[in-house]
């Protein structure tokens, strides 16, 4: 039987993973709303936050530079990704840039395995967070309680931007028609690099923070590009607020999954998704016209 | 400046892929004029339009705006140095605000956001969703978002009366009217080839891609055999 502080406990764990993948498939459904681009490469940009947050705790920075530098520098690879191997491809049909992102996460995955070898690498939580906390009686860890904090502030801050500055309405509109905007004297094609790099930091910042949580290997963009591109697809692809209730959901998913039956998490995440596109094909928060929320 | 007109395009050709749709057309627009382009469904009025705004680039050719070439630049180029368009189907920002598109159009160049006084009727509806405005609102949005930004010396004006009532439109080409007596040079396409006449110092009639006549708005409009044959009027 499960009991009272195991369901609190899995609900604020259920949070905690929840509002981490919000800020992974945030940027993913920006560029997707925005570019059309289904952006394959999007895990390996958080695989290599996680990778480079490693090494910069590993050659003795602490893990606060790496929580900074790791995704600006994520943001630099995704910013070249996006001028030298997208660019030229906007405005073709789908399967370009599904099959030029499809061979980045690859290449990214050999070169992962280059540099860092095939053995997954030692993550270590920050000794400061090495601590635990109490809430509602119930014992995390610091370090968990710290990056449920830490995002859920960064998720909100995104959302409100997105709904109340100048950006986020020009953000908007382009993700509308962005041949319109380019005509009103807005240079398109650099708002869409911008969106990218700063979806890549996003998702190097999520590779940073779930880092010392999970295994670092070369292979573990594909379980999280699968699980991203999921949660799109259940909050309704392109739909930013969409996204984010759905990450929350699949966070939560995933918690209580843990707690009742850990071997069939992965399974539920994308039953889930099957319900979803059986009972409302467009997403929770999807309409025809793919309206970016 | 003077020495260049606004406009001029010179033998342009523009393809949508393969397909050939404007034919070595030319036209010129002199600083302050209202010139209308009037043509049949698919003549390649909306084409020509695209190719000046750089959203359709011709293939060949030469598009001079006040004597420098804009044919290879990029539309946000074009619409910095002084061009704007107000599209056909009008293609504001539905969800935004009527404040808000105004507000993201004056964000692009320098000039102030005040375009209320123009129109009395988007003064009223600010906060109110641009995808529920009546087709007339819309239009005037639509105008109203193609004058502020960066200064607008030619506005190209792509059916602005499409689709309205005639009460409306008779609002709309009081608009234009006020935008002509305050010296900016329009390029005006219209179905509604009397109207366009009546509003317009000269006309080019275009037919599949070509320019096949110029003349001053009252020789055409009473000029039975071209109302006839080139637009099928009456
Ligand atoms: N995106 C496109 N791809 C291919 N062909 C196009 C495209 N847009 C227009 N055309 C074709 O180019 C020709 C000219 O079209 P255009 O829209 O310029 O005509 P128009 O004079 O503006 O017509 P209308 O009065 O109906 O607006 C037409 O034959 C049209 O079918
Ligand atoms: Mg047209």
């Amino acid at each position: 039987m499960v009991g009272f502080e195991a369901l609190v406990r899995a609900t604020i764990l259920g949070l905690q993973f929840g509002t981490t993948l919000a800020l992974l498939v945030a940027g993913l459904t920006l560029v997707f709303g925005l570019m059309d681009v289904i952006n394959l490469a999007h895990g390996s940009l958080y695989m290599l936050g996680a990778y480079f947050g490693v090494t910069l705790v590993d050659a003795g920075g602490s893990f606060w530079l790496a929580l900074v530098v790791a995704p600006v520098a994520v943001g630099v690879v995704g910013l070249l990704m996006e001028v030298f191997t997208l660019r030229p491809l906007y405005g073709r049909e789908p399967l370009y840039q599904i099959l030029v992102t499809l061979g980045l996460a690859f290449v990214v995955e050999e070169s992962v395995k280059e540099v860092w070898g095939t053995s997954a690498q030692n993550f270590a939580a920050p000794a400061v967070l090495a601590g635990s906390i109490d809430i509602a009686g119930v014992t995390y860890s610091q370090y968990q309680a710290f990056v449920l904090l830490f995002t859920t502030v960064l998720v909100a801050a995104i959302w409100v931007g997105l709904e109340r500055t100048n950006v986020g309405v020009l953000l908007q509109a382009t993700a509308h028609d962005p041949e319109m905007v380019d005509a009103l004297g807005f240079d398109v094609s650099r708002v869409f690099t911008g969106v990218f790099a700063v979806s890549a930091v996003l998702a190097g910042l999520a590779g940073v923070l779930l880092g010392p949580a999970r295994a670092v290997t070369p292979s573990m963009w594909f379980n999280v590009v699968l699980l991203a591109f999921a949660i799109i697809v259940i909050g309704g692809l392109g739909n930013f607020r969409g996204a984010i209730v759905a990450s929350l959901l699949v966070g939560l998913l995933t918690g209580y999954a843990a707690l009742l039956v850990p071997s069939y998490t992965e399974l539920l995440v994308f039953a889930l998704m099957a319900v979803v596109l059986l009972v409302r094909p467009a997403g929770i928060f999807g309409t025809a016209t793919g309206d970016p929320g | 400046m003077s020495a260049h007109p606004v406009l001029a395009v010179e033998g342009i050709d523009t393809y949508y892929g393969r397909s050939h749709v404007l034919f070595d057309l030319s036209l010129e627009v002199g600083a302050g004029e209202t010139v209308a382009l009037i043509g049949n469904n698919g003549a390649g009025k909306t084409t020509t339009l695209r190719s000046i705004m750089g959203l359709t680039p011709p293939e060949r050719g030469r598009i001079l705006f006040r004597g420098e070439e804009i044919q290879g630049c990029k539309p946000n180029e074009i619409r910095r140095r002084g061009v704007s368009l107000v599209p056909e189907d009008r293609r504001i920002f539905p969800s935004l605000t009527v404040a808000e598109n105004v507000e993201l159009a004056a964000a692009a160049g320098s000039t102030t956001t005040d375009v209320y006084d123009r129109f009395p009727v988007l003064d009223d509806r600010r906060d109110q969703r641009a995808g529920t405005l009546s087709g007339g609102e819309q239009q005037m949005l639509a105008i109203a978002r193609g004058l502020v930004g960066p200064p607008t010396e030619l506005l190209l004006l792509d059916e602005p009366t499409e689709g309205l009532a005639p009460q409306i439109v008779e609002d709309v080409s009081e608009v234009v009217e006020a935008l002509t007596d305050d010296g900016i040079t329009i390029l005006l396409v219209e179905q509604n080839a009397e109207l366009a006449l009546e509003l317009a110092d000269r006309a080019y009639v275009i037919e599949t891609g070509r320019i096949v006549h110029e003349a001053g708005g009252d020789e055409l409009l009473h000029d039975p055999e071209v109302l006839e044959t080139h637009l099928g009027v009456r």
